[in-house]
């Protein structure tokens, strides 16, 4: 499995590497990634069906209990499979759909392929916070690729509203995985499935989880991002906001019911929410004309209903999730790709200029009518077998099932009149309307959409092989011993079904009236809106935040910094410890005299105007503190003090040669708040200081060093900790180190050369100094500029 | 950097330091060009030793980049920007780098050769003139040390030290 992550990742790189070169083909280089990864889980399927679960774990820090499990249980399963599946199909339409890019095919391929992998962690990551950060991932993901460099903006505004609401959501997640990891004690997903924490934190936990899953699974009223996405080239919209990301929320939500289940919240407000969701959907889509958004809407239905069986928590509605889960992975990947070809080939989505694509691209039609059977859920598809166990699942007897039922049989009613608004908008003839098309499109297009839409069929003609896949999640659940099949004999379900039917095709051929109807009606509350208002209101309320709290006053944040430190941790020490009751003035007489200098000093550095001299008596104190070393026994640190202290002081000195004389002083409030600022850091100084010393056992974590430190290197235990014990800890000092010496060297440079030279306009030819400098200073010339 | 006035034709005959007349001679100080020219060998020759006796004795990498960096700062107040441009020929961020890189390339070799980050070894040996010698190959990751700090001070004092009018002249065309 950790192999298979990180092929993705090595691809994603790869892809992006090729694609100057390769062009769009550099997404078939990606594709292997998902497909090996598609491969595997075909290989180890009957294993992990038979309750042996695959399980790989990849070592963090092992010390601290870091690390990140993966586990490949039925549910992880169903999900890879689509998400592997639809990826490949979707990588290899992208390789034809995008042979005429030019500009950010690199992004394009490179986060396709990422994505992909991030999705694949998703659904195997066994651990709370390892689940979190691949969602997040997801996230960026998606952002990236709505936004596909921000061309402009409508691009980024869908970006960044997607953005927003899956990870202002994705914080109400965090918050929620953390609160339902402590109510069960471990973070482990199969643990806190295995033995459920119950109560009022687990509840909270569950709401929060669901309002993180909702808002990436676009249910209502957090869905309007997912319709605005969709200004995202058609493989990006069939794979993220169709097929697998989407899918996120729906699986989490799978994931974590049969632990929440039973938690009070958990089941109104999935039954609620889905169902709603999927009513809303279902009515948006009929009233779209552009087919991508009519399945976009279509797609928040259908993940509405989704919702509802995933959640619902029994054993029949779980089978009829998973089988409905497969269904819309392939019907609606599917009819994108469709989409996307319509569009490409005839230049629009809109079907009321569409007319003749149906006579035009007969194999097309025949793609998409495949994909229409499944969606409508007419046997023998995927999409029946789905449709058929969810009637029966909310058929059985249960809390609230009965108007769950109702709520489910209109939005299928209301599913199959946008399939057949679908079909009808996408290939009928309209008199009056030009043949949009020129030519037929390409067999790379339409082949991987056909696949999808052949599995679609062939899943419906093998139930068994379905019901046993489905099974593997849904066996979690004890219920009735409920199978996918093709016929289950007559029954309330099956009529139910010929009852949606009948209904969906009257609705749509009743569509003028429906449309009258629809616009009689007052007008829904538009989310969309709302949601744009509130992005606005949060970008705006950043923007006083910074404003107030990044002033670009030194002195402010350093106070700031000096505050909350002697507050903070200093009442924390208060609380905890006290002030220490029994301590030494001192060890040896020299102390004192050094000390009382070196209070002396400070004394002065505070009181002295000049800030030349207040700086000498300032290296004055520090080479008292260094004495002070000394007279304690620790030559080492006492030589580091004195030659910092030198080094500082002349750095120092190189810096107030530009500064005015004299301290200026602040006006009187100000000077009053840093005195007491001064005070308290003084305070909260001495206390640590004293409460450190107080202790006088021998730190555990150092003793072991003295031992061991003459076999190491050298009796110098100083320095063979530096270099040998903590060699790491040095490391990252050094990198710290390098890191900051090239930041201020960057940082007064650009401050000097803005404050030097005039930056308007290009320098005057022939400059010298003026192309020197740029010659030296390429990233600074580009930040100034 | 690589520019040819980095390395001012120095002619230790003739001068006392190889780039201080490049100063305002109002602002010279002979006393201390002379004690920068007599001390800095000295300073380098410490700022090795110090290196060298590091696991043995007060000393070790991050003391000798101080050190070496002091010598830096000598330099630099005796003898102006050109002088401490003259006293390190390469460029400061090719010191830093070449220190980092010895740092983490001994972490890494560690991991390589014995499966453990920064796992080291001593060399015990006998050297003509010097007797017993041991040679930590924690030495190594001493001298990246000292080459950060080295590469730090020569960074900051350029840096900082630029932005008067000797400077201007020194950041000019040779």
């Amino acid at each position: 499995m950790i192999a298979l992550l990180t092929a993705h990742l090595l691809l994603a790189v790869g892809a992006a590497a090729l694609a100057p070169r390769l062009g769009s083909r550099a997404l078939a280089v990606g594709a292997l990634a998902p497909a090996a990864s598609f491969g595997w889980l075909v290989a180890v399927a009957p294993d992990v069906l038979a309750g042996r679960p695959a399980e790989a774990s990849l070592s963090w820090a092992p010390a601290l209990g870091l690390e990140v499990p993966l586990r490949l249980d039925g549910l992880s399963l169903l999900l890879g499979l689509v998400v592997t599946g639809v990826g490949t199909l979707v990588l290899s339409y992208g390789v034809r759909y995008f042979a005429d890019r030019r500009d950010g095919m690199a992004r394009t391929a490179g986060v396709l392929v990422f994505f992909a992998g991030a999705m694949l962690a998703l659904v195997l990551a066994d651990d709370v916070l390892a689940l979190y950060v691949a969602w997040e991932l997801t996230t960026v993901c998606s952002f990236l690729l709505i936004g596909d460099g921000g061309p402009d903006r409508e691009h980024r505004t869908a970006a960044v509203r997607a953005l927003l609401v899956t990870t202002g959501a994705g914080f109400a997640l965090l918050a929620g995985l953390l609160l339902l990891g402590d109510a069960a004690g471990t973070y482990r997903l199969s643990a806190i499935v295995a033995s459920p924490p119950t109560g009022t934190q687990a509840a909270a936990a569950a709401v929060l989880v669901l309002v993180g899953a909702f808002a990436k699974s676009a249910q209502a009223p957090l869905h309007p991002w997912l319709p605005a996405a969709m200004v995202a080239p058609t493989p990006v919209s069939a794979y993220l906001h169709a097929a697998a990301m989407v899918k996120a929320g729906v699986y989490l939500v799978a994931r974590l019911a049969p632990a929440l289940a039973e938690v009070l919240p958990w089941r109104p407000v999935v039954l609620v929410v889905g169902v709603v969701t999927m009513l809303l959907g279902g009515w948006r889509a009929l009233a779209q004309t552009d087919l991508k958004r009519l399945l976009a809407y279509g797609t928040i239905a259908q993940l509405g209903f989704l919702v509802v069986l995933l959640g619902a928590g029994t054993r029949t509605a779980a089978l009829a999730g998973a089988g409905m889960l497969l269904a819309h992975a392939a019907f609606k990947a599917t009819l994108f790709c469709v989409v996307g070809v319509i569009d490409h080939e005839a230049g629009t989505r809109d079907l009321r200029a569409l007319s003749g694509v149906g006579r035009r691209a007969p194999a097309l039609a025949a793609v998409a009518g495949l994909a229409c059977l499944s969606m409508a859920g007419l046997p023998p598809t995927l999409g029946y077998l789905g449709k058929e166990a969810a009637f029966e699942a909310f058929l059985e007897p249960g809390a609230g099932h009965g108007w769950v039922l109702a709520g489910i049989v209109a939005g299928s009613v209301l599913t199959v009149a946008y399939t057949a608004r679908f079909l009808w908008g996408a290939f009928a003839d309209r008199p009056g309307v030009e043949q949009p098309m020129a030519h037929r499109p390409s067999p790379g297009l339409v082949v991987p959409a056909a696949v999808l839409a052949v599995a679609g069929v062939v899943g419906g003609l093998l139930p068994s092989a379905v019901d046993a896949l489905a099974a593997g999640y849904a066996d979690g659940y004890t219920g009735p011993d409920h199978h996918l099949a093709l016929w289950h004999g007559l029954g309330p379900a099956l009529a139910l079904s010929v009852l949606t039917l009948v209904g969906g095709v009257a609705v749509h051929l009743a569509r003028d009236r429906v449309d009258a109807a629809r616009r009689a009606l007052p007008a829904l509350p538009d989310a969309e809106r709302g949601q744009d208002r509130l992005a606005g209101w949060l970008i705006a309320a950043a923007g006083v935040l910074t404003r107030r709290t990044q002033v670009g006053s030194l002195p402010g944040y350093l106070l700031a910094v000096l505050l909350v430190v002697s507050l903070g941790p200093g009442g924390v020490l208060l609380v905890q410890s006290g002030v220490p009751d029994r301590f030494r003035p001192w060890d040896v007489p020299a102390q004192a005299v050094v000390g009382a200098a070196v209070v002396a000093g400070a004394a002065g550095v505070v009181l002295i105007r000049r800030r030349l001299t207040a700086v000498l008596v300032l290296s004055a104190v520090g080479y008292l503190v260094a004495l002070l070393f000394l007279v304690h026994g620790a030559p080492d640190l006492a030589l580091t003090q004195l030659l910092v202290e030198t080094l500082t002081l002349l750095v120092f000195v190189l810096v107030i040669r530009r500064m005015p004389a004299e301290v200026r002083r602040p006006p009187q409030p100000l000077w009053a708040l840093r005195a007491v600022a001064a005070l308290l850091v003084g305070a909260f100084a001495t206390l640590a200081t004293l409460t450190a010393s107080a202790r006088h056992v021998r730190s555990r974590s150092v003793e072991g060093y003295f031992a061991q430190a003459p076999a190491e290197g050298g009796p110098n235990v100083v320095n063979v900790i530096i270099s040998e014990f903590r060699a790491l800890d040095t490391l990252g000092e050094v990198t710290v180190l390098t890191i900051a010496a090239s930041g201020v060297a960057s940082l007064v440079l650009v401050t000097s050369r803005l404050r030097g030279t005039p930056r308007a306009g290009a320098p005057p030819p022939g400059a010298p100094r003026e192309a020197e400098a740029a010659r030296q200073e390429p990233e600074q010339e580009r930040e100034t500029a | 950097m690589t520019d040819a006035h980095r390395w001012p034709a120095a002619a230790p005959g003739e001068r006392l330091l190889p780039a201080a007349e490049h100063q305002d001679p109002a602002e010279r100080s002979l006393l201390l060009e002379g004690l920068a020219r007599v001390l800095h060998p000295g300073i380098l020759v410490v700022a090795v030793y110090l290196l060298v006796v590091g696991l043995h004795h007060p000393g070790g990498g991050f003391i000798a980049g101080l050190v070496a960096g002091l010598g830096l700062v000598l330099r630099r107040l005796a003898g102006g920007p050109r002088e401490l441009a003259a006293a390190s020929p390469l460029p400061a961020g090719l010191v830093l780098g070449t220190g980092l890189l010895l740092v983490s390339g001994y972490a890494l070799t560690g991991v390589v050769l014995t499966d453990e980050l920064l796992a080291g070894a001593v060399w015990h040996g006998e050297v003509w003139l010097l007797g017993p010698v041991e040679v930590p190959s924690s030495l190594v990751f001493e001298s990246g040390t000292a080459l950060v700090v080295v590469g730090l001070t020569a960074d900051v004092l350029r840096v900082l030290g630029a932005g008067e009018p000797s400077d201007e002249d020194a950041e000019g065309v040779a």
